[in-house]
């Protein structure tokens, strides 16, 4: 069963993005791969994806800086974004989301964990985008 | 005096007796220039060491980052493969629909459902070591004081009773009798609700209740109770009480310590059952990073090491009704896992 839903995967690790690739497509996704961010921002553009995997760190543009440019251009600015990252730590969680992204996962994602949050990526509407984090209210 | 309180060591040579020693002791005079000399020495060698410390205490940090990071790559791609496998050998079903179970390997007269299970514990191995190195970055957090919360409004009896299902479910092997007691539960309304993050304290339950099982013999009986703490502003109270051979008075502190694996662990209980492993030692001090984090607190009691008389241990774990602020609070719309 083909759902249609076209996800653009960005990660500079070759290998990775390919298995990546090979376990959306067995779920029926439809996958274009990219290995730097220059060649994702791309086709993030002219393959019009439903929903982006971006890996946090990659040589040239990294996947931070990628975030916040899809943030910027209108074409992209609702676009649905997952971030993996290696690093475990508080503040580049929060890097993360500053840059925009929907959600973020640690290396190694378990796939089941994976699937489910982009399943969870496609069905809630985008939150409204905020340049600043909320005030707290404290 | 030092400023530390204590009189500085000085090396007698060149101490000088009193004049004045009348009352037939000894005092001793020093030279105010080498007292100060001494102390501006003193002061220097102490920043030095706090330095060095410091920077010990980065190298550590970045260490783990890195570690953690390479090991993590080469880890997801080793369960994706894995799950890909699985998943593709789930898929050959035979003209009936039913899965096949032909010999996939001749000589050997595997079957698929025999390569099935070896990916199935593959799997699992990796799943362990993605917990362990969940575990090491946690710790990291805690040191940094920074573990994120994802807070929302959850219901303790019903996250504790979950848990004490899982825990069954997992060690179906296990003669212990796990019972779960909640006097102020559902019944009494809203009462055990607090405001945490469910994926952490079910992470810091699990270990609880699992370790209780664990340190349990075969035919005894583990108990965990739920209550409105005393102090009536809306904290709870849970205490999981195992049937295992105790703790030692020295150690109950001590095993809330980073690798700190106990000299008493390898006993396990009772030596009715055997009990492999033991672990990094990061397990309840993550746990209690994780009541700290709440605001809460996680400790233990036990009458003692005694592997005949099986006095058990008994773990308290306070909440209160919800965390502390913090600078860096989640607006609660973002997902960020572990």
């Amino acid at each position: 069963m083909t759902r249609a839903i076209r996800v653009l995967i960005i990660d500079d690790e070759i290998e990775f993005a390919g298995l990546l690739g090979a376990i959306l497509d067995e779920e029926g996704y439809q996958t274009t791969l990219a290995h730097d961010g220059l060649e994702g921002l791309d086709l993030a553009l002219k393959s019009h994806p439903n929903l982006v995997i971006v890996d946090a760190a990659m040589p040239g543009m990294d996947g931070y800086e990628l975030c916040r440019r899809l943030r910027a251009d209108p074409q992209t600015s609702e676009l649905p974004v997952l971030m993996l990252t290696g690093r475990t730590f508080d503040s580049e969680l929060n890097e993360a989301r500053e840059a925009g992204a929907d959600a973020c996962l640690t290396k190694p994602c378990e796939p089941p964990e994976l699937l489910s949050t982009l399943e969870q990526l496609m069905r809630v509407p985008r939150e409204p985008v905020h340049a600043d984090p909320a005030p707290s209210t404290g | 005096m030092t400023p530390f309180g204590h009189p500085t060591p000085t090396d007698p040579a060149r101490l000088e007796m009193s004049p004045h020693a009348e009352d037939g002791q000894v005092h001793v005079q020093r030279d105010p220039r080498e007292t100060d000399r001494q102390l501006r020495e003193q002061a220097r060698e102490i920043a030095e060491l706090r330095r060095s410390v410091r920077d010990a205490n980065e190298i550590k940090s970045d260490f783990l980052a890195v570690v953690n990071h390479e090991l993590r790559t080469p880890l997801s791609a080793l369960l994706g493969y894995l799950f890909l496998i699985q998943r593709r050998l789930g898929q050959r079903r035979n003209a009936e629909g039913a899965l096949e179970t032909t010999p996939v390997v001749g000589p050997s007269g595997a079957t698929i459902d025999d390569v099935r299970e070896l990916l199935e514990k593959g799997r699992l191995a990796g799943a362990r070591l993605v917990r362990l190195l969940d575990e090491l970055a946690a710790m990291e957090w805690i040191h940094r004081q920074d573990l994120p919360l994802d807070l929302e409004r959850l219901s303790m009896d019903r996250l504790v009773a979950g848990v004490c299902d899982e825990v069954r479910l997992l060690a179906p092997d296990r003669r212990v009798r796990l019972d779960f007691h909640c006097p102020d539960g559902e019944d009494d309304g809203d009462g055990l609700e607090i405001v945490g993050d469910p994926e952490k304290l079910r992470r810091l339950l699990e270990h609880l209740v699992g370790n209780a099982v664990k340190y349990t013999p075969d035919g005894g009986c583990v108990r965990v109770e739920m209550q409105a703490a005393q102090s009536g502003d809306g904290s709870v109270h849970v205490t999981v009480r195992d049937g295992g051979v105790g703790i030692p008075a020295r150690d109950l502190e001590r095993i809330f310590e980073p690798f700190y694996t106990g000299t008493t662990a390898r006993h396990h209980s009772s030596g009715k059952t055997k009990f492999m492993g033991v672990g990094l030692g990061l397990g309840l001090p993550v746990s209690r990073g994780i009541a700290r984090a709440h605001g809460g607190e996680l400790w233990a009691e036990s009458a003692g090491f005694d592997p005949e008389r099986l006095p058990g241990a008994r773990f308290h774990l306070l909440l209160p009704p919800c965390p502390p602020e913090r600078p860096s609070a989640d607006d609660g719309q973002w997902r960020a896992t572990r």
